[in-house]
Parts: structure tokens; sequence; C-alpha cells
């Protein structure tokens, strides 16, 4: 048995009959058991990073979203072995498309394009004087490209009371009740929404948070959602990356 | 606690195994006592982790269940050829997972997923500082690098070669390590 068929056993995606040899040999051999574990600590740690391969997150996500101390060791872990140098990337774990749009102007960033930069591509295309007290908006969706070059950045006027934050949900992701949390770079707690309910706009299913503007500054942040109901346990449905100027 | 009396703990925890029976486990895993209680433990261990793979809400509860009745087919006669303990206690703790999720029987464990306070995540970074902090350099080092910066499997060959070791038994070393660094942030997150 190689480093892939553990990956797969540990991922739910073996066969029967490979799931068995797994097993067997587990209970039977206490190396194999815990070598198999240490895999078991590198799907938390690549989940952590924001590395995990998208084909793997929603069978990691299945199994383990249960552990949620090891979830939270694991991204503490990360950041704490992260450059010092304060370019942390732990937190760019998940942005796909993404599509910026700021009130009162037409601006869209596809974050797939061939645009490496796009912050370049907001400012040019925003209004040059958004609407007084205009909340500022976000599209999100989660779950594809995690490259750093993905990570929108968000140009929030001065006269914006509050970032609205629309994130689009996979229509598998089907909870009661979801909940965001917003955190910086350094992994500190900005802002988070309980209770949110998923809304239906021109056949997107979303969810939508407004974050004041008062608790954002110009760095980097990271968005995760989760969705809970009461049949189920609460899932991770997934993050993503954004930066406000 | 010594050996002896950690198996009798562990025996007298379960009312309906008898003393014969759990002293033919006992043989079946090591016919060295000492050895016996280690492989017991371990045994103990890795159907708890089989058992949470397969989803139960209950996997201590569940691995007692299935050691039990290993323990009473011995006592009863049933006869496991060489080389196939795995295979059968693997058979009769997916009968026992089987049934508890048939009967719904388990009370919640504390493993089902629950959602974490906000203050929880907050506070992990700093707990694991601090559990860090206590942990010999060597020991601390290694799980950070094993766990840092540059192409893993690049950073872990070089690890293994500096310390001669094989990646195997480095896996299993920093997988000590994260365990150990786990249940301390748990612990200081409760």
């Amino acid at each position: 048995m190689n480093a892939a068929d553990l990956r797969t056993y540990l991922l739910g995606q073996s066969t029967e009959a490979q799931a068995e040899r797994v097993e067997i040999r587990a209970l039977d051999d206490e190396e194999f058991y815990v070598t198999l574990q240490s895999f078991e600590d590198d799907l938390f740690d690549e989940y952590a990073r924001g590395t995990m391969p998208d084909v793997d997150r929603k069978p990691f996500l299945a199994r383990y979203s249960g552990e949620r101390h090891r979830l939270v060791v694991a991204r503490a872990l990360t950041a704490r072995v992260e450059s010092p140098s304060g370019t942390s990337k732990y937190w760019m774990l998940a942005a796909a498309a993404v599509v910026l749009t700021a009130v009162g102007a037409t601006v869209a960033i596809r974050t797939k394009s061939a645009s490496p930069t796009p912050a370049a591509s907001v400012a040019a295309s925003a209004p040059a004087t958004p609407p007084a007290s205009a909340p500022a908006a976000l599209l999100l969706t989660l779950g594809t490209s995690r490259s750093a070059a993905a990570v929108p950045e968000v140009r929030l006027p001065s006269s914006s009371s509050s970032l609205r934050l629309r994130v689009r949900l996979d229509p598998a992701d089907t909870f009661d009740s979801y909940a965001m949390e917003l955190r910086s770079g350094q992994g500190d707690l900005v802002w988070r929404a309980d209770a949110l309910k998923a809304t239906v706009e021109g056949g997107d299913r979303l969810v939508i948070g407004d974050i004041p503007a008062r608790t954002l500054t110009a760095t980097s942040y990271e968005l995760s959602v989760t969705g809970s109901s009461a049949a189920n346990r609460p899932e991770v449905l997934g993050f993503a990356a954004m930066s406000i100027r | 606690m010594g050996i002896d009396s950690g198996l009798r703990a562990a025996r007298n925890e379960r009312w309906n195994l008898t003393a014969d029976a759990f002293d033919q486990l006992l043989n079946a895993l090591d016919p060295n006592r000492e050895r016996a209680a280690v492989a017991y433990e371990q045994l103990h261990h890795r159907i708890i982790g089989l058992l949470r793979w397969w989803g139960a809400s209950a996997a201590e509860q569940l691995a007692d269940a299935t050691l039990d009745r290993v323990a009473r087919k011995l006592n009863d006669g049933t006869r496991i050829p060489a080389g196939s303990l795995g295979a059968y206690v693997r058979g009769v703790a997916r009968l026992v997972f089987y049934e508890s999720s048939r009967e719904r029987l388990s009370p919640l464990t504390g493993r089902e997923a629950a959602p974490v306070a906000a203050g929880d995540s907050d506070r992990a970074g700093e707990c694991l500082d601090r559990c860090l902090a206590t942990w010999d350099p060597g020991d601390r080092d290694l799980l950070l690098r094993y766990y840092g910066a540059g192409k893993a499997a690049d950073v872990r060959k070089q690890m293994a070669d500096q310390l001669g070791i094989s990646m195997t038994a480095l896996r299993i070393r920093t997988h000590r390590l994260r365990v150990r660094v786990e249940s301390c942030v748990a612990g200081c997150l409760e």
C-alpha cells in the first residue's frame, strides 16, 4: 500500500475491499496504524494551509468536519510555522471565481482571469466618488482555486459604512443556518455572524453578511463559512481570502 | 498504575467480561503478560481509531464492546488462525458498529461536532505557544520544522537524513508530538 492508497482510504474513497485491507493491517500492525494517522495529520495540515486539492475537500470535510479541535490546532500550527515576515499565507485558502462589486459601479473581477493583479483592475474601474455611506459589496464563491493571485483586493471607500459579503454557496450545501467568520491574516477573529439564512438571487444560493467598516483595516483577511442544521453536524463549507485596501 | 492493576481496571469497567475470558484475550495477544498488556492497550486504541473512521459517535464504548465480544468468543472456544486476529477483530468491530448504528444506543460523547465558540480559535494560537513553550526545544523544533515551510517531501527527507532515521520513524515521531500538542491545546481551550 502506498501513500496514495492511504490517502484514498482516509478520505473515504476506497472500495470496500481496499478499505478492508487497510483496516486489517491497521489492527495487526501498530506502526502501520500510526503511519496512517500521520497521513491523517497531513490532511489536516493541507486543509489548514489551503493546499488541499478541491476534489479532496468535500470528502475531507465529510469525515473530519466534526473534529473541530484538530482543525483549530492545524490552523494554529500552520500560522505558527509560517514566515515571521508578515507574509503569512495560511489564510489564502480558497477563493475561486470572485466577483467584486462596488455599489454604483460595475466592477467585476474573475479571479481565474488572465489578470494577475485584480486590485489594479478594481482601481481602474471603480467610481471616483462612491455614494456617501454606501456599503461596498463583495461577491465570493467558495471552493475552487486557492492561488495567491486569486485573492481579491477590495478598495473600501472611507464613506462606506459597511462591507456586504455575499457568498455564493454550492447548491448541495443546504443547511438551516450559516455562520461566517472573518479573520485577519494573523488568525485574529475580526467579525462573526451566526444564524444567517440563505437567499436565492438569480438562481444562486447566497448567504449574506454585513461587516461594519470600522472593524476593517487595510490588511488581508480570511472568511470561513459554516453550515448548521438540526439533523447534521455543523460543516465548514469553505474559505475565501480577500484583502482590504 | 501498574500493568496488572490497569488491566484489572479495564476489565472491571466491563461487568459482563469474566476474568477467564479476559485472560484468554490477553493470551491470544501475547503469551507474555507484560507484552500482552501493551498489545491490549494498543489494539484498543486502534479499534477506537477504526470506529472513528467509520463515523462512530461512541468509539471508546464500541471498542470496549468489540474486545468484550472477542474475549467471549475466545472463551467459548472460537479458534482464530495465526495471523488472523486483526481480520477477526475487524469483523467483530464492524458488527458492533452496525448494531450500534441500528440501535442508536450511544449517547453523545463530545466528539460530535459542536460549534466552536468564537473565542476558541482566537485562543488556539496562544494555547499552542503556551504548550510548545513547555516542551523540550528538540521536540518543539522537530514538530515546527516538520510542518514548516518548504516542500514537505524534501524537508522531511532532509530531517530524516539528519536524524539518521527512516521516513516512517520520522512520521511516527512527529505524529506522537502532534497528538501531544493537540491534547495540550484542547486542554488549554477547555
